[in-house]
């Protein structure tokens, strides 16, 4: 009898382990949406499109808009949150994916093992560094460096025509759209490049063999063989780095220089993310009593969250496209 | 061959040139004391032999007998082992494979190597045949790629199978005709010599069977050296046969001569199957 009543225990165990995370994530949104509601419904479609952050007056009268009380002058548009996310991670992912491949292939390719080991596991140490210290590090070294000495070259020699004429102009003083994508890359770097190297670790060496047998240069056997064969793996790591940088918050905070209400000038301008605009103004949203504010940042989560789960959804239809040669793992 | 070889003089330049393979060194490839170590575990000693031009030789003897990392010396495919050490010199066409002036890739190019088990690119049916034509560039263009991976699969006899899902995965192929696949890539590159690992022991006999008869038809074009533990495969296949044993070439002749009548006492045990 007891046994049955172990077998019981077992799956009523794993059955509750399966649906907590499920339970959690629909809880999450739920929470969101309903703290979110006030704002949802004041703002209409237009939060997505309209580039202001106005708190309203706090010490005047309360206006009402379908029945919510917000402050007189309150005005929220999340446009610029959005695109100063979406701005930030994907400079993040064009500094960080060739930077991760290239150091899982000189890891598992080029170097002996008695290096690659202990070099792997520093990677691996730089994503345990918490990221407010990151951010330190790139709001008093690496930023102030950057404008001083990097950014006006290339400012000063871009050539004026469009897309590359978002390079030149002012360069401030190290707070930034550029600063802050190069820090997140910095900071998804070891993330891609950890999950990259184990899945290189794994790429069985008779095709790689048989690729130098034929005559294939190293670097052939990389591009042709080796990152093929574990490419859905990889868009999968980069899918991660990219989810890292989206809701990274305390970097963000303190070197996009935190600007609200307008998109960054050009690459270099201050700006500001969804994660950076909540922890930033929170404190601030409290002393709003009719609560307007608050509901404004959980509509910027709600949106947060959304993006997130769009860009997993994306990765998965990308990867069921590439993976139509993939052998499977261990196979040959 | 022997005749032309030895009196080259007499013959008109354009009829060498309609021959190149009539001024070139009889034997295609040749150890000269070869001594090949792992660090300090000595794997070959002293192996001197030619590899006679447009044959098939067959390397057999027990496990560790050191026949598979000859074969691999012969394209430097061990030269990457870091504790790899050899002495002696390999010949290709008279000069060394590892002189200065010899380019790897080229090398590799004329050398070409079928491996243990099938082991196809992550790439379609169609682009596995023309991945090393493509990197020497050998041919360029849709077209002449299309033309040359329809003449190779047709050469080892796949071209029916695959013609309709040039550009699926090959990975859904059997094993037999994933090995094919290996043959047609490594033919399309035009290499003199082939090196066979074993190509068969992960196949079945029906498979087995197509493969042995695809690499009769390929001699004299091409001279193949062929590493078997299937004496049965030796025997069918092979010209010549070497027996190694014990880090050593103990006997070396006609197929014919080798299995039945052999010189050595223990490469009769060998191939009566009295040994391992």
């Amino acid at each position: 009898m007891s046994r049955h009543w172990e077998d019981r225990l077992w799956r009523g165990a794993t059955r509750t382990a399966v649906t907590v995370p499920l339970i959690g994530l629909a809880f999450v949104i739920v929470i969101l949406v309903v703290k979110a509601w006030p704002a949802i419904q004041v703002n209409g479609p237009g939060y997505l499109s309209r580039s202001t952050w106005q708190i309203g007056n706090l010490y005047g009268g309360v206006s009402h808009v379908h029945g919510i009380e917000i402050p007189q002058g309150a005005n929220y548009g999340a446009w610029p949150l959005i695109a100063g996310t979406l701005q930030s991670s994907v400079i993040a992912l064009i500094v960080a994916l060739p930077l991760s491949i290239g150091t899982a292939l000189a890891l598992t390719e080029r170097m002996p093992r008695w290096i690659a080991q202990p070099l792997g596991f520093f990677v691996e140490i730089l994503a345990a560094i918490p990221s407010v210290v990151i951010g330190l590090w790139g709001g008093l070294v690496l930023g102030p460096f950057l404008s001083a000495h990097v950014y006006p070259l290339v400012a000063n020699h871009v050539p004026n025509v469009p897309v590359l004429n978002y390079f030149r102009g002012y360069v401030g003083q190290g707070e930034g759209l550029l600063t802050s994508g190069l820090i997140l890359g910095f900071m998804i770097v070891p993330i891609i490049a950890a999950t990259t190297r184990d899945l290189f670790m794994q790429v069985p060496s008779l095709p790689k063999e048989g690729a130098e047998a034929l005559g294939f240069t190293e670097a052939e056997v990389a591009r042709r063989i080796t990152i093929p064969w574990v490419r859905s793996g990889i868009i999968g790591a980069t899918i991660l780095g990219f989810g890292r940088a989206l809701g990274e918050t305390m970097a963000i905070a303190m070197v996009s220089g935190s600007i609200q209400g307008h998109l960054a000038n050009n690459i270099y301008g201050t700006m500001t993310t969804i994660a950076a605009t909540i922890v930033t103004q929170l404190d601030s949203s409290f002393t709003d009593a009719t609560g307007f504010a608050l509901a404004n940042l959980a509509e910027a989560g709600l949106i947060l969250a959304v993006i997130s789960i769009l860009v997993n959804f994306g990765a998965r239809t990308i990867v069921t496209r590439t993976s139509r040669y993939r052998a499977p793992l261990g196979r040959a | 061959m022997e005749e032309i070889q030895s009196q080259p003089s007499s013959v008109e330049p354009e009829l060498v040139a309609l021959d190149p393979d009539g001024v070139r060194p009889p034997h295609v490839m040749e150890s000269a004391a070869l001594d090949l170590s792992f660090g300090a575990k000595k794997i070959l000693s002293d192996v001197s032999i030619g590899f006679e031009r447009g044959t098939i030789t067959a390397l057999i003897g027990p496990t560790g007998s050191g026949k598979s990392t000859f074969l691999r010396t012969l394209n430097r495919m061990n030269d990457k082992v870091a504790s790899f050490r050899h002495g002696g010199d390999v010949l290709l066409d008279g000069e060394s494979i590892w002189s200065p002036q010899r380019d790897l890739l080229s090398l590799r190019r004329r050398v070409g190597m079928l491996f243990q088990r099938p082991n196809p690119f992550p790439m379609s049916i169609r682009d596995n045949v023309v991945a090393g034509v493509r990197a020497h560039g050998i041919a360029k263009g849709k077209e002449q790629l299309n033309v040359v991976a329809e003449e190779r699969l047709r050469q080892v006899g796949l071209w029916d199978a695959v013609k309709d899902r040039l550009n699926d995965s090959p990975y859904r192929l059997s094993g037999g005709q994933q090995q094919l696949l290996c043959l047609a890539r490594a033919l399309a590159v035009g290499p003199d010599v082939l090196l066979l690992d074993e190509p068969t022991s992960a196949l079945d006999p029906l498979s087995t069977e197509a493969v042995e008869s695809m690499l009769r038809t390929m001699t004299p074009a091409l001279s193949l050296i062929i590493v078997t533990h299937n004496l049965g495969q030796a025997h069918r296949i092979a010209d010549q046969t070497m027996f190694f044993y014990d880090g050593r070439l103990v006997e070396y002749g006609p197929t014919q001569q080798i299995f039945e009548n052999p010189q050595q006492p223990d490469t009769e045990r060998y191939v009566k199957g009295l040994m391992g």
